[in-house]
């Protein structure tokens, strides 16, 4: 990215990734994140004299597959090693982590959707490590203090080559990191609960010499928008730094996302001495060629191929077959409705307004979802054949969210309460009766031939039925029973049109 | 077999190779000469467990002022334990107990590194002189789960570092057999404790010989087993590469009849294996490396070993000289990487959430120096800055990767060895006993203690010291029987059959 200085912006990523083990990678402590501070602690957390740790194996198992979707080597044969230093959110006094011998290794990933057309990037490495406790300062107004619930959390390094030109591609990377890993199941990645986090390296490399210049490492970034603001209000600084003449500085600094800007941390003049060497409590990691090949037939689809798979197999726009394809709760929802019979565009559509619009309103997760798509695919079909009008099949979704009953049998909810759609008949001729009766003086006005007073009672009728009826059929009613008694009508309209219009392609 | 069965260089040395090795001359006899007999007898009710285990509590009470054997006793909890010994005693048949619980109601104590609940467990350091352990280390779960009712925790060198028991925040251990001698270490408490008849059973732990040299220095039997059949979950670290908890007894049987009890994987400990013993050989063939006899520097461990020799040949086993010579990396190697592990393993005494906290220093950095500068002893610091220094940039391949590679060069030696021979009969120890304070300012002096004990630890064989006899002071000497990996009872065995050879 050349902007004008006759540097080019070089960038890396260093993401880490909590696993979803049930517990903890080298005791047997739930992993969870929220428990109150040292609930989820045992003599191996808090490093207590003669405490041993062990391996989790599902952590090695989560942790290859993140490997092998990030299309890197897995090695039969890897090392856990010792990264000592002092900090106090550090029980044992070193970080049990890997280092010359890590598990995975040369693997890239392919960023899409950039205006530049895709580019491949590389991964380094990735490996296993345990996470270090947090510290609260001033929680209590006492100083500050530890919280090892997090000791031992079960993390995945994966370190991005500095194969980045432009801020955009770092977040693509983030994001395509996310894609893969959340759809493998090894991860929740959510940034906001610090289950998925970066740092960023960023650098300068003059052009005109092919020097690459001072890296700086950024820490505490912690959304997909962060990561992009930060790597260019970074290359900025460096630009205005290197413009006037300065030199930049070898350091560690914080990005502080409120102010859009990064501050320093620490300087680093020479390398830290982590004095690393083999763990001794743990025996070398080996993982054979069949177990890497079990663990490679349980990768799912990602949601890039997915998403091409919605929009050009399955007929959706592009925009909705992004939407769809991620995270995977969404995706599983979307397909097995389809599965159960329910037209793409159709489900696409109530997902996107109806599904997601709740989701939002009731502060949910996709994942929290209490029914599958076969539910859903009753309720559209219900919709689909007119028997439900899309306002009533909202207020059967809500239900569908709070009774299972309402969620295996849809439709049988609707009837329940009254939503199913009367088409015509006594229904709805003693459902106009009773506005009338209920507004003599509009009836008046409309006999007076105030057309004003027909929408009135319309409305009327409308807000009775709860959605529950075909407009165009209560308005024929209403007007039948206002002109005395008369002839049935049988005017239906279209099962697409009461679907919103959106008919199944199909 | 010139070599090795040369005419004894020491004539004042005293043969003695017991199957059952007494209490240090001058203690009070025990209530039975080992563990076995004294199972027994409270089997047949000829004393009950509560008894046994009172008198050990009163022995230390009434002596140990002149060992420093002991750290610190649990009497209530232990004298609970002996009250629960009794009534399942009362509830089995003699047969019965003596399969499910062979030392039921037997007093044992153990080397105050292994954690056990609610005791405090010190490590012999200023550092953890306040910590109680809130869990119990498996290697003492499994003593107890074989009846045996431990009263009390045993001094040590301060994190097991050293060979003289004399580093110790309380005060070094004395000998029973000359209390102005020490006791060996760092497992010093450990067979002293045994020496002095206060206790038949105990556990120790060996990362360079600190079973085996103070079993040597007492009189009595240590086994130091292969590395991962002990588990280690609970044993406070020092080197845990090298780390391997083991027990001492005052005779074979005891310790026939207790190692396969404490043995066995442990899904808290990594590194702990189920045992997997070689087959036993038929015509069994024994070596004897000349290095370790030219490493012994008083006359009377080389008699020892020639006596061994005498008797190993009168028992029909042939006794081949061989050499080692890869030993003299062993104590060069062992020091790097053991203060290597150490200086990691001790990082986590840092005064934040247990063990010695300093009053001094502003920052949490000053704070946590401060505390460690006071609560680690002068040896506990010099190795973790030896350690320190091993593993820095720029000198890790020169010192650490040295030290590594010889460790293989050892272990492959050992194992050539085991090609040509079933075991290796060594001295012990370079000398007997020495005198306390007499090494303690001179680490030079102090580590090459070790010399005829870390070889087996870097190759993490097993090894068993045997009493060989006495000098002419009446200080005990000791032999030790290596062999290749799971070898534990063909060593025991081997141990008998000397001690079966008429003198």
């Amino acid at each position: 990215m050349n902007r004008g200085t006759g540097h080019s912006l070089v960038c890396g990523l260093e993401i880490h990734v909590e696993l979803a083990t049930r517990t903890k990678v080298l005791c047997a402590c739930p992993n969870r994140f929220g428990a109150e501070p040292n609930t989820l602690a045992c003599p191996v957390c808090a490093g207590l004299p003669g405490a041993l740790p062990v391996l989790n194996a599902e952590a090695v198992r989560l942790a290859v597959l993140a490997g092998l979707a990030l299309d890197c080597t897995i090695r039969s044969r890897s090392v856990m090693a010792r990264k000592n230093y002092f900090y106090p959110d550090m029980p044992k006094g070193y970080q049990i982590t890997q280092y010359e011998e890590p598990l995975c290794v040369d693997g890239s990933i392919l960023l899409d959707d950039l205006p530049g057309g895709p580019r491949r990037v590389r991964i380094e490495r990735a490996h296993l490590e345990e996470d270090a406790g947090k510290l609260l300062h001033d929680a209590f107004g006492t100083g500050t203090l530890v919280d090892l619930n997090r000791c031992g959390v079960p993390l995945l390094e994966i370190v991005g080559a500095p194969d980045l030109r432009t801020p955009e591609e770092a977040r693509r990377m983030m994001e395509i990191v996310r894609d893969r890993l959340e759809a493998c199941g090894v991860s929740d990645c959510r940034m906001e609960e610090g289950s998925l986090r970066a740092d960023v390296n960023v650098s300068l490399l003059d052009e005109a010499t092919g020097q690459f210049g001072t890296r700086v490492e950024i820490k505490n970034v912690n959304s997909f928008r962060a990561v992009e603001r930060a790597v260019a209000s970074e290359a900025r600084r460096q630009e205005r730094i290197l413009g006037a003449g300065g030199r930049v500085v070898r350091e560690t600094r914080l990005w502080d996302d409120g102010r859009g800007e990064s501050r320093p941390m620490r300087r680093k003049e020479t390398d830290d001495d982590y004095r690393y060497f083999p763990e001794p409590d743990l025996p070398a990691l080996r993982i054979g060629p069949e177990e890497v090949e079990a663990l490679r037939r349980r990768l799912p689809e990602f949601p890039a191929e997915r998403r091409r798979r919605y929009r050009d197999e399955m007929g959706l726009l592009d925009a909705d077959a992004l939407l769809l394809c991620r995270p995977p709760a969404v995706a599983r929802l979307f397909e097995s409705a389809c599965a159960a019979g329910a037209s793409p565009r159709a489900a696409a559509d109530f997902l996107r307004v109806e599904v997601f619009r709740h989701l939002n309103r009731a502060g949910l997760d996709p994942a929290d979802v209490p029914f599958g798509g076969e539910s859903l695919a009753r309720l559209l079909a219900a919709v689909g054949a007119g028997r439900l009008a899309p306002v009533g099949a909202r207020r059967v979704l809500e239900r569908m969210f709070e009774d299972s009953g309402a969620a295996a049998d849809p439709e049988g909810e609707a009837e329940r309460q009254g939503l199913l759609i009367r088409s015509g008949g006594v229904g709805l001729d003693d459902l106009a009766r009773r506005v009338a009766a209920a507004h003599p003086a509009a009836c008046q006005d409309l006999r007076a031939g105030k057309e004003k007073a027909f929408s009135f009672l319309l409305g009327q009728a409308m807000r009775e039925a709860r959605g529950g009826a075909d407009p165009k059929a209560l308005a024929e009613a209403l007007r039948r029973v206002l002109s005395g008694p008369g002839h049935e009508s049988a005017g239906l309209t279209g099962p697409a049109e009461q679907a919103g219009g959106k008919g199944d392609p199909a | 077999m010139t070599a090795v069965a040369a005419p004894r260089t020491d004539p004042s040395y005293r043969p003695f190779f017991p199957a059952v090795a007494p209490v240090a001359p001058g203690c009070p006899a025990p209530l039975a000469p080992d563990a076995v007999a004294l199972a027994s007898r409270l089997r047949q009710r000829d004393l009950s467990c509560e008894e046994a285990v009172r008198d050990a509590l009163e022995r230390v009470g009434r002596d140990d002022g002149q060992y420093s054997c002991f750290l610190g006793l649990c009497a209530d909890r232990a004298v609970e334990k002996a009250r629960e010994a009794d009534r399942r005693l009362s509830g089995l048949a003699a047969d019965e107990a003596r399969h499910a619980f062979p030392f039921l109601g037997v007093p044992a104590a153990v080397k105050d590194n292994l954690c056990l609940e609610g005791v405090r467990t010190t490590c012999g350091s200023r550092m953890l002189s306040s910590y109680v352990p809130p869990y119990t280390a498996t290697t003492v779960s499994r003593l107890e789960a074989l009846g045996a009712v431990v009263i009390g925790k045993l001094n040590m060198d301060e994190f097991a570092m050293g060979a003289s028991s004399e580093t110790s925040f309380l005060g070094p251990v004395r000998n029973p057999h000359a209390t102005d001698r020490v006791a060996g270490g760092s497992s010093g408490g450990s067979a002293a404790a045994l020496a002095a008849g206060f206790v038949p059973l105990s556990l120790g732990s060996d990362t360079g010989g600190s079973i085996r040299q103070p079993a040597a220095f007492c009189g009595v039997f240590g086994l130091k087993p292969t590395y991962g059949a002990m588990s280690r979950y609970g044993l406070v670290a020092y080197a845990s590469s090298l780390d391997q908890p083991g027990p001492l007894a005052r005779s074979l049987r005891d310790l026939s009849v207790l190692f396969p009890g404490l043995v066995g994987r442990d899904p808290r400990d990594a590194t702990s294996r189920a045992p997997s013993p070689p087959p036993v050989p038929d015509a069994p063939r024994a070596g004897v490396p000349e290095e370790y006899l030219a490493a012994s520097t008083h006359p009377a461990l080389r008699a020892a070993v020639s006596e061994a020799v005498r008797r190993l040949e009168a028992a029909g086993i042939p006794v081949l000289p061989l050499s080692l010579p890869a030993t003299r990396l062993c104590v060069p190697a062992y020091y790097i990487l053991a203060s290597a592990e150490a200086s990691s393993n001790l990082s986590r005494f840092d005064g934040v959430r247990y063990g010695h906290r300093s009053a001094a220093g502003e920052t949490l950095a000053e704070r946590c120096a401060a505390s460690r500068t006071e609560g680690f002893g002068l040896e506990v610091r010099r190795r973790i800055l030896l350690g320190t220094f091993v593993l820095s940039a720029g000198y890790q391949d020169q010192y650490y990767g040295r030290a590594q590679k010889a460790r293989e060069a050892i272990r492959e030696e050992f194992r050539r060895a085991f090609g040509t021979v079933d075991f290796l009969v060594t001295p012990a120890t370079p000398e007997p006993a020495f005198r306390i304070g007499e090494k303690i300012t001179d680490p030079i002096a102090m580590y090459s203690q070790d010399i005829c004990t870390v070889g087996p630890s870097l190759a993490g064989l097993p090894a068993l010291s045997v009493p060989a006899g006495h000098t002419a002071e009446g200080l005990p000497v000791g032999i030790q029987l290596i062999g290749p990996a799971w070898s534990e009872a063909f060593l025991l065995a081997m141990a008998q059959r000397l001690a079966e050879v008429p003198a």
